[in-house]
């Protein structure tokens, strides 16, 4: 990247404003490029934070299209802004109280119910998920399903910024995780017998045991512990 | 961007080589032999990587360059400019940081009845946290145990780990296991057994990594920051902590935090405050990519120093074996060690295997970069990186087809917007910067020697040695989250704090002064700067 040339800079506009960048950059970069360091629009830089959430057209088309600043690159001639927050209402609620029903989504975000599955939420979403399917699922009953179909939500927010009905489909869908997981997936079975043998102390001797070991024991026993790793 | 033509040669050769080294064993180093590879190759042994600590608690220990160097500059914000009178909130905990351990002691800190504030530089839950993707450790099958995860612990930080930390971490996190089960995290089960997933991560000898597919980090953070919400905990987004402040008795007794939107100071007055500031990827360690995300600064140890809490194992990083070194734009992205343990191997130049790929994190690395540097059997890259190959197909080949996309949805999207299918090509990696072993050195509660200063996380150091085996930095979040939290909650009705101060930042600052030792720059940084050419990544190796 090093060797930069002229002719590898393409016009983008940021905001409205043009910028001539690098043609290998991903959006991200190239706002840094131009001289930005960011405060808001910017997280893990990995595309999973949902920070860097961006709107943008190209020339070739009067679509709306989004993407994560930080995973798509540059295109000549696009028009683009970040959306790193919108207002969305959070009401609070207690997992442990809860039901993993669609009255329980319901109660807690009526707003479910004005869905006019016009799917435009799925068509800005920047990780391809079924968004509006996803809300259907959960209007049928489908906690689990919705559950395993927004997985790859990363909660930017852009699905409830164009929403007519004003929902908060990924605030819904953690709701939809989190019943799945709390009360339809089957809990680690021996995790209770375990931490009951914890609370009765009963590695109490074999810990203490390790930690006042010889250092050159311990070695020679974790090597050999390590010669017999086993899937058990 | 698929593979160019100038490195297709090499799969080729590799994929000649995979029916071969399917059954291919490749013993496990001893120590000895380990330790070997560790001093000739691993970059932690390279000359003028570190120097010495001129002034403050750690006078005299080896620090990196990078955050030594910022360890003796001058403050961001001039203490002469912050009013200690105008005390903008007061609590009784403060937690700075809101990644997995931030928010997990904001959250115990709270439910024990303590009022307390999460200020964090960026948004809520913008950490490493979220970018974890294996899993998090806990001794839950029946042929497991707190001990056998104990000792795998101290062998992977080659035993020069804490021990009361080791134990506090082995004991601890099946109960933080069931903490986030309770919250609803959808943790994978193998459907067989209801167990964790039977697979043995580097340096474990027994499956204990509980996943989340490849988002397990992200699905955590996703639920916490929906708990810290539901509570009265008080969020400060965009406040960066500059400065610890102390009172006349020398007790940690809150903050000054910079808010980066408005540019304004604000003294936050508590009676314990958690340091969970997280990692140092951003300072580009040796000019090596990271894995980390954009506030990782190491803003927690800067300031921590400054108000007298002892660091640790400073010259200690870790470098993760499989960091991303093609496309440019994935640069230093990390590849999940599940994949290893999944059966995706390790393959130069010319398809041959050189290291067990389930070895600890720290000997994986050496060898990667031996075989790139010393023995010249790396792939170059057009643009100059050089790396080795993981050879993911195998993971399709050994558990079927699709196992690759239903296993790691987040970096198998990641890679096919590069035209790039790992369940059908390799992956080109190399080492990047993963994680700081060393931090502000604690009690098995989070204590640090500062009287009600606590630190949590990757801030904290000691648990892990100079080697931390993968997943058990997401174990150490919760645990030592918790503890602390706890711990400050439960101590604030007896805490009483003095007149608020400053004076140690300008006597730090005079004892770098005296030892010529004072550099150019000012910490904490708070931002990694990447504008114009600086964007472009370095290919440091």
């Amino acid at each position: 990247m090093e060797a930069l040339q002229k002719t590898d800079l393409i016009p983008v506009y940021f905001y409205g404003k043009r910028y001539d960048v690098p043609k290998m950059l991903t959006v991200l970069q190239a706002f840094e490029f131009v001289g930005y360091q960011f405060i808001r629009g910017c997280g893990c830089r990995g595309g999973v934070c949902g920070a860097c959430a961006a709107v943008y057209i190209h020339p070739e088309s009067h679509h709306l299209e989004v993407a994560l600043a930080c995973q798509m690159k540059v295109l000549a001639g696009m028009r683009i802004i970040q959306v790193p927050y919108f207002p969305v209402d959070k009401p609070g609620y207690n997992i442990d109280a809860l039901n993993p029903t669609t009255e329980q989504v319901g109660q807690i975000y009526p707003q479910i119910y004005r869905c006019v599955a016009c799917n435009t939420c799925t068509k800005m979403c920047p990780q391809d998920i079924n968004v509006m399917g996803c809300i259907s699922m959960i209007l049928r009953g489908d906690i689990e399903g919705a559950a395993a179909a927004s997985r790859d939500c990363v909660m930017c927010g852009l699905c409830t910024s164009r929403c007519p009905a004003e929902i908060p489909q990924f605030l819904i869908f953690l709701l939809a995780r989190r019943l799945d997981g709390r009360f339809i997936q089957k809990p680690f079975r021996f995790l209770p017998t375990r931490l009951e043998r914890i609370a009765a102390g009963d590695y109490e001797a074999e810990l203490n045991a390790l930690m006042t070991m010889d250092i050159e024991v311990l070695k020679v026993r974790y090597q050999k512990q390590q010669q017999d790793k086993q899937i058990i | 961007m698929p593979y160019p033509e100038s490195m297709r040669a090499s799969i080729k050769k590799l994929e000649e080589t995979r029916e071969s080294r399917l059954n291919q064993k490749i013993p496990i180093l001893s120590i000895d032999e380990k330790n070997q590879l560790l001093k000739e190759f691993h970059p932690d042994y390279r000359p003028g990587v570190h120097r010495e600590l001129k002034a403050g608690v750690n006078k005299g220990d080896m620090a990196v360059v990078e955050l030594a160097n910022l360890l003796e500059a001058r403050s961001t914000v001039d203490p002469n400019s912050v009013d200690l009178s105008k005390i903008e909130l007061e609590v009784d905990t403060l937690v700075v940081g809101a990644g997995g351990a931030g928010l997990t002691a904001a959250i115990f800190s709270c439910d024990e009845g303590a009022s307390v504030a999460l200020a964090t530089k960026l948004r809520l839950g913008d950490s490493n946290t979220t970018m974890a993707e294996g899993g998090i450790n806990a001794a839950i099958s029946p042929g497991d145990s707190p001990s056998i995860h104990y000792l795998d612990t101290m062998g992977g930080g080659n035993f020069t780990n804490i021990p009361e930390l080791v134990r506090a971490l082995s004991t601890d996190s099946p109960l933080a296991i069931k903490w986030l089960e309770d919250l609803g995290v959808p943790f994978d089960r193998d459907p067989d057994s209801d167990l964790p997933l039977p697979l043995l991560a580097g340096g474990h000898s027994r499956p204990r990594v509980c996943s989340v597919g490849d988002y397990t980090g992200m699905s955590i953070i996703q639920v916490l920051r929906a708990e810290v919400e539901n509570r009265p905990i008080r969020v400060m987004e965009f406040s960066a902590v500059v400065e610890l402040i102390l009172d006349d008795k020398g007790q940690c007794a809150g903050a000054v935090l910079f808010d980066l939107l408005t540019r304004i100071p604000q003294v936050v007055k508590a009676k314990s405050v958690i340091i969970a500031t997280g990692g140092i990827g951003r300072l580009h360690i040796q000019g090596f990519p990271t894995t980390n995300h954009y506030g990782a600064t190491a803003d927690g140890l800067i300031v921590g120093y400054r108000a007298g809490a002892k660091l640790g194992y400073l010259d200690s990083i870790q470098f993760h074996p499989t960091g991303t070194a093609y496309p440019d734009q994935l640069l230093g992205l990390l590849v999940t060690e599940v994949s290893r343990s999944r059966g995706a191997q390790l393959v130069d130049v010319n398809g041959e295997r050189y290291i067990n790929e389930l070895q600890t994190r720290d000997c994986v690395a050496s060898a990667n970069v031996r075989q790139v540097i010393g023995r010249k059997k790396g792939i170059t890259t057009p643009s100059g990186m050089q790396g080795v190959w993981l050879d993911t197909p195998l993971i399709d080949i050994i558990h079927g087809e699709g196992t690759v996309q239903k296993s790691y949805t987040h970096l198998y999207h990641r890679f096919k917007r590069y035209d790039i299918d790992f369940s059908k090509e390799p992956i080109l990696i190399y080492p990047a910067q993963h994680y700081q072993n060393g931090g502000i050195i604690t009690d098995d509660i989070g204590r640090s020697n500062v009287p009600n200063l606590y630190a949590a996380g990757e801030a904290a150091g000691g648990v892990h040695g100079r080697n931390r085996l993968g997943g058990n930095s997401l174990s150490d979040l919760f645990v030592f989250g918790r503890r602390a939290g706890i711990d400050a909650a439960r101590r604030a009705p007896e805490i009483e704090s003095g007149r608020l101060s400053l004076n140690h930042v300008f006597e730090y600052a005079n004892a770098l002064e005296t030892a010529g030792s004072l550099t150019e720059a000012s910490s904490p940084i708070l931002l990694p700067d990447y504008r114009f050419e600086k964007v472009f990544p370095k290919f440091n190796q």
